[in-house]
């Protein structure tokens, strides 16, 4: 039955997510086509605040995507499971378990690509910016970075880089999870309401948030400040690396482990408090 | 007839002051129609909820086919609820590959039958069709499944007479005749004729539980008169 439950959920996100992204990336086109016309390189005053116009105003596209694909995860969420959709969902023959693990592997699945659009929409806008006024060849720029970080891994400046790079795809799977499961959980522990079920959800999440923020402020503040404490750890490439790695490797247990208990959390709330209205 | 739903002191409550159920005992055989009748308020919605699994008890015990309500009861309950609950975004057809792929009890060709009777087009999305035409696609689909246990809220308020004896029919001709149907209205004279059984319930208890021959026979009238007569105002 998980396997239906995929397929009807995938179904109920794909139109409209696509949506969202294929009109972030056709902003992110138009923006970066801007850069290409002439006027740029005019002597008018008004023209450093125009060119920083067009900046905020895809950056604003950026976080309106990124705003949107997770507001929509979370009012299918709540249509699906707690309003009049909820009749049919609440009475097919799966389990509470099915069921969430369902609308949680594909709402991270979504999270996962969006967070892949926003990186690509950023660096294509970055590519067609730098293109536009760079006058050498582009590539070249590529080339020479990456000789800085040949010669860096030479000196032995970029230990810990490899644990760095697997800490940060780590970190961002483990945030396409608990993203969704901080929603599915305030979204669920907000029908504990009698009245003003929205409000509750809302009220949940930010809850929710602030206590996630305060688990990692108290994890992390002991590795800043040895950091911050020692000058020549501050100039050390490594050390600041090494540091990174503890906060990342940190930062995804805690989201591992919240998440782990929001599921069971919600899943008990489905199975022995459900109130459909 | 072997026994279907059991019910043992069953409580419901929203709040502390008054419970929509109130310590109810009941028992439910198989192949039987059944009219659970009382005024506004008195219990029914909350008791088909509970027994379709969409909110869960106070206190008592619920068995349907000697289960809980659960992941199992759910594929043997066939459940129409008082609205319209599928996504209208959905067209007619994505709705019959829906059913078809979570009730194994679900007869595809039944609901193409029933829909193309009502020259409803499947590749239709709901949002284009009307209230009644998304009322007759719920029942449709509800109704082609052979079920154990049919619960059907309130399935003719708000339709016109023909609609009314569209629907009647299609519960009478699709229902499995092992299977029974709870029918929760109080429309009782349109419903009156193809009931086996009714069930009085008022103020989270139940009245009565009686065939509809008997009511007909000791009370010497017909199930919309005794009803009347009962909850009077």
């Amino acid at each position: 039955m998980l396997g239906k439950l995929l397929k009807q959920e995938w179904r109920s996100l794909w139109k409209v997510e696509t949506l969202i992204l294929g009109i972030l990336m056709a902003l992110t086109l138009l923006a970066g086509a801007t850069f290409a016309l002439p006027i740029w390189k005019s002597e008018w005053v008004g023209i450093q605040i125009s060119m920083m116009m067009v900046v905020l105003l895809y950056y604003a596209a950026l976080i309106g995507a990124s705003l949107g694909c997770v507001l929509y995860l979370g009012i299918r969420f709540y249509k699906s499971m707690y309003t009049d959709e909820g009749y049919l969902t609440h009475t097919l023959p799966v389990t509470s378990h099915q069921l969430l693990l369902s609308k949680i592997l594909v709402m991270a699945a979504w999270n996962l690509i969006s967070t892949l659009a926003i990186l690509a929409s950023m660096f294509v806008f970055g590519l067609m910016v730098a293109s536009a006024f760079e006058t050498g060849d582009i590539t070249q720029a590529f080339r020479e970075i990456y000789q800085a970080l040949r010669r860096m891994w030479g000196m032995g400046e970029l230990q810990g880089i490899g644990t760095f790079a697997v800490g940060m795809v780590l970190l961002i799977l483990t945030d396409c999870i608990s993203g969704p499961m901080l929603l599915i959980g305030a979204i669920t522990i907000g029908q504990l309401l009698r009245n003003h079920r929205i409000l509750g959800s809302i009220g949940a999440y930010f809850g929710l948030n602030t206590v996630l923020q305060i688990i990692l402020t108290i994890v992390m503040v002991p590795s800043m400040v040895k950091l911050m404490l020692d000058e020549e750890n501050l100039n050390s490439f490594s050390s600041v690396i090494g540091f990174y790695n503890v906060m990342y490797f940190s930062m995804c247990v805690i989201y591992i482990a919240v998440s782990v208990g929001l599921y069971f959390l919600s899943e008990f709330l489905v199975r022995k408090k459900l109130e459909l209205e | 007839m072997s026994e279907l739903v059991k019910i043992k002191g069953l409580t419901k409550s929203y709040d502390k002051r008054k419970n929509a159920l109130d310590h109810l005992d009941l028992t439910i055989p198989s192949g039987r129609i059944i009219g659970l009748l009382g005024p506004n308020g008195s219990g029914k919605t909350t008791l088909i909820k509970l027994l379709a699994g969409l909110l869960m008890p106070n206190e008592g015990e619920i068995l349907i086919c000697g289960k809980e309500p659960g992941a199992e009861t759910k594929a043997v309950v066939s459940y129409l609820p008082e609205r319209t609950y599928f996504r209208s975004s959905m067209r007619v057809k994505e709705l019959i590959e829906y059913f078809q792929d979570f009730y194994a009890d679900f007869r595809p060709e039944r609901a193409r039958e029933l829909l193309g009777n009502l020259k409803i087009d499947e590749n239709a999305s709901l949002k284009t069709l009307s209230k009644g035409t998304k009322e007759k696609v719920q029942l449709i689909m509800v109704m082609s499944r052979e079920a154990r246990l049919y619960l059907l809220d309130e399935p003719i308020a708000g339709v016109d007479p023909a609609a009314r004896d569209y629907i009647l029919r299609t519960i009478i001709s699709n229902y499995n005749e092992d299977a029974t149907v709870i029918l929760s209205t109080h429309l009782i004279s349109d419903i009156e004729q193809i009931l086996d059984e009714v069930i009085f319930i008022k103020a989270g208890r139940i009245l009565l539980q009686d065939s509809v021959e008997n009511i007909r026979e000791q009370q010497g009238k017909s199930v919309d008169a005794y009803f009347r007569e009962v909850f009077v105002c």
